[in-house]
């Protein structure tokens, strides 16, 4: 059996109160900030439905996950996989998983960056932004899971706040917009939670740090919390974004949440979206930290090279295919790309893995 | 402490890299405060900037410039050659529409004004009589910068409840409204001062039709609510007619859809107020007298009331949003969408029945 060679020492472990804010920090990223013209597209007003309903989805992922996890103790996804499948098996398995880590922490960077770009300084060439925010993202994971655990609370901590500044579009709200109530049937609803899901992806970080995390028992508990925070947020911030914008007027609207909060205003600061975008960072970096460092202990897995070597290898390659998405067309392909597999591997994946774990009987540990 | 040489290294590159952004040094900028459009002779549009200079030295605080260009950016461009400094648009509160043009229809310069990220959505739009390049060029004695004093003229009134608002971000959201046109204060020099005693009325795009600023107070109890409006209005007590303002009035509208056939609305709006003046010696403390009063002006709203829906009907132009109301009617019976000319068509057959309700809270400080 091979273990990660990561020394499982108590200096290495999590609170367990703290995988509340990696899953909630690692769901919340750029999706926020644009996802509700996607969903408006396929159900209109009904679209905080949609949002509600990709919400349970997400708990029943997680429900599935946390199963498989406590079936073997101490094994992150990768280990599990080996034990189950075997070696061969199990290092294409990881090694689709790290490909698809890598694009979603690729679309993440792309996606923050053209933000900058669009909103703040036009003239800034990316790969000075790629390079500056993949600097910050090696000396992030470089500090090894307790430092992410640390970021993403402070980033959840630090941004949720925003929150309250709905109020302000609140005041311009039609509430004819939302009517008439439930217009569409149970198939075009999925189909809008279905486009949902890429936002609410980023929980499969609890496969990755369950080995880590202090008091298994009871993580269930805060990992539920913390999809259920994100749930609410995104049903507020869709409801708001509905009675705030016009159907026709969203479908334009590439980022609808910062449009948003253009006409908050304050005596002292005009323009407050500015300061929004800037604490975006915060928001979309524990996204990138924690995604690299799920690709850098995969490559380490599979391949046996030194952790520090693997990061700055996924670095490199993280940089380049960054400089190469230009247009807004390309990231949007991207977007799509990752999106639409991401829903089969993070929603209905687990759901395959704990069936074939189930009728196999493999590689349990029996407690 | 290689960690830590790394944190500084990194917040070095951080602090040299604020150098690439492009600078905004405040004495380079003329800072757009308000900005005009015209049609000029030969079919091009012709805009012009009043901006602000923040140069100790200068002797006048305001310039106005101007160009003629085809499209609104290239606008800036032209202005930008006549000018010493660069201009920026972060500033600009008040855009204003010569009323020529806005009879030809404005949508692409309004939607210019969104997709520029650098300009706020608290802009307040607003339409002239005569050439915007008059209105913005002409010197007021009073008054040094024409921008802000129109700026503060409008907002002002709407604060005060004496006029609808007309944000970029609320025009826009009434323009991609089916069933809901959008208004605009219509303003007009006449010597020295700004006057805005009309509103001007859109369908689409594209300006129709102007109602008085009185008109617009009914108009404004069926778009929205009043908090603190007053009203100076003519009723007939006793066969004899009079004048009373109401103050503080504070006001909820209901509109329901009565026939879906024959287009019929049900119109009930609910007030409450207090009488700050009569032109007569009135005993209001007398319960009888009292509720007479109220009667009357019930009578005398719901007549300014009625007399301006038929207006707005021979227009041709729902302000109010009663088509955006149909519309959700036809489709809760489990018809489709309409589309805006079909809603458009619809509504030339409306009949309204209006119904007002008047409680007086209270009679001043004297009986």
């Amino acid at each position: 059996m091979s273990l990660s060679t990561f020394r499982r020492n108590s200096h290495m472990a999590i609170s367990v109160s703290l995988a509340l804010f990696m899953v909630h920090g690692n769901q919340v990223g750029i999706g926020i900030a644009g996802v509700q013209r996607f969903i408006y597209d396929r159900v209109q007003q009904d679209a905080w439905i949609a949002v509600i309903i990709a919400g349970i989805m997400t708990h029943i992922a997680a429900w599935f996950m946390l199963k498989i996890l406590a079936k073997f103790k101490d094994m992150d996804l990768y280990d599990i996989h080996q034990r189950v499948f075997g070696k061969w098996p199990a290092r294409v398995l990881n090694f689709i998983f790290i490909v698809y880590i890598m694009g979603s922490a690729l679309t993440i960077l792309r996606g923050y960056i053209e933000i900058i770009q669009s909103w703040m300084f036009p003239e800034v060439p990316s790969w000075i932004l790629n390079a500056s925010l993949l600097c910050l993202t090696i000396y992030g994971v470089t500090g090894g899971i307790r430092v992410l655990a640390g970021i993403s609370f402070f980033s959840v901590g630090l941004t949720l706040w925003q929150l309250l500044l709905m109020v302000y579009p609140m005041q311009y709200a039609d509430f004819h917009l939302l009517q008439p109530v439930f217009h569409h049937d149970i198939g075009q609803l999925m189909d809008g939670a279905r486009k949902m899901s890429f936002s609410t992806i980023g929980f499969e970080i609890i496969l990755f740090i369950y080995p880590f995390v202090k008091e298994k028992k009871i993580l269930p508990r805060y990992v539920h919390g913390g999809l259920f925070m994100t749930t609410c947020l995104y049903v507020v911030v869709m409801l708001v974004t509905l009675l705030y914008f016009q159907g026709e007027q969203l479908q334009h609207l590439i980022w609808a949440t910062f449009m948003m909060m253009k006409i908050v205003e304050f005596p002292f600061l005009e323009r407050f979206e500015f300061v929004s975008i800037s604490l975006w960072m915060l928001v979309m970096l524990d996204n990138l930290l924690m995604d690299l460092w799920i690709a850098m202990r995969g490559v380490h897995h599979i391949s046996g090279v030194k952790e520090r070597m693997a990061l700055f290898g996924i670095v490199g390659v993280m940089f380049f295919a960054s400089n190469f998405l230009e247009t807004r067309q390309s990231i949007n392909l991207i977007t799509d790309i990752f999106g639409g597999v991401g829903f089969y591997i993070i929603f209905i994946y687990p759901i395959v893995l704990y069936v074939v774990i189930r009728l196999f009987r493999k590689g349990a540990v029996r407690t | 402490m290689r960690r830590f040489r790394l944190l500084i290294h990194y917040l070095l590159v951080v602090v040299l890299l604020n150098g690439c952004g492009e600078q905004h040094v405040l004495e380079k900028l003329g800072l757009a405060v308000a900005v005009g459009y015209d049609l000029s002779k030969d079919g091009k549009l012709l805009g012009t900037t009043v901006f602000y200079q923040i140069d100790p030295e200068a002797r006048e605080l305001v310039t106005v410039i101007s160009g003629t260009a085809h499209t609104s950016k290239g606008l800036t461009v032209a202005q930008n050659r006549e000018s010493s400094k660069k201009i920026v648009g972060g500033q600009i509160r008040v855009v204003v529409y010569h009323d020529e043009l806005a009879r030809k229809g404005i949508l692409s310069l309004v939607e210019n004004l969104t997709r520029d990220a650098s300009i706020g959505s608290n802009v307040y739009l607003t339409v002239a009589k005569g050439r915007a390049y008059d209105i913005l060029t002409h010197r007021y004695p009073e008054n040094s910068n024409i921008g802000i004093y129109l700026y503060q003229a409008i907002r002002q009134n709407v604060e005060g409840e004496n006029m609808i608002s007309s944000k970029l971000h609320e025009f826009m959201k009434d323009y991609y409204a089916v069933g809901k046109d959008a208004v605009m204060p219509y303003i007009e020099r006449v010597k020295n001062e700004l006057h805005i005693n009309k509103i001007a009325l859109f369908r689409d795009d594209r300006l129709v039709a102007e109602i008085t600023t009185r008109e617009g107070f009914f108009l404004k109890i069926l778009r929205e609510r009043y908090n603190k409006g007053e009203l100076e209005i003519n009723i007939s007590l006793d066969k004899k007619r009079l004048f009373t303002v109401i103050e503080h009035i504070s006001s909820k509208k209901q509109i329901k859809v009565l026939d879906l056939e024959k287009p019929r609305f049900s119109v009930k709006v609910k007030m409450t107020a207090q009488i700050q003046e009569m032109a007569e010696k009135i005993d209001l403390s007398k319960p009888e007298q009292l509720k007479k009063v109220q009667k009357a002006i019930e009578l005398a709203v719901k007549k300014e009331t009625e007399h301006l829906l038929e207006k707005l009907r021979k227009h041709d132009v729902d302000p109010v949003g009663f088509g955006e109301i149909y519309n959700i009617a036809i489709q809760k019976s489990g018809k489709k969408k309409l589309s805006q000319e079909e809603v458009r068509e619809i509504m030339k057959r409306a009949k309204y029945e209006v119904d007002v309700e008047i409680k007086i809270l209270r009679t001043g400080v004297i009986g």
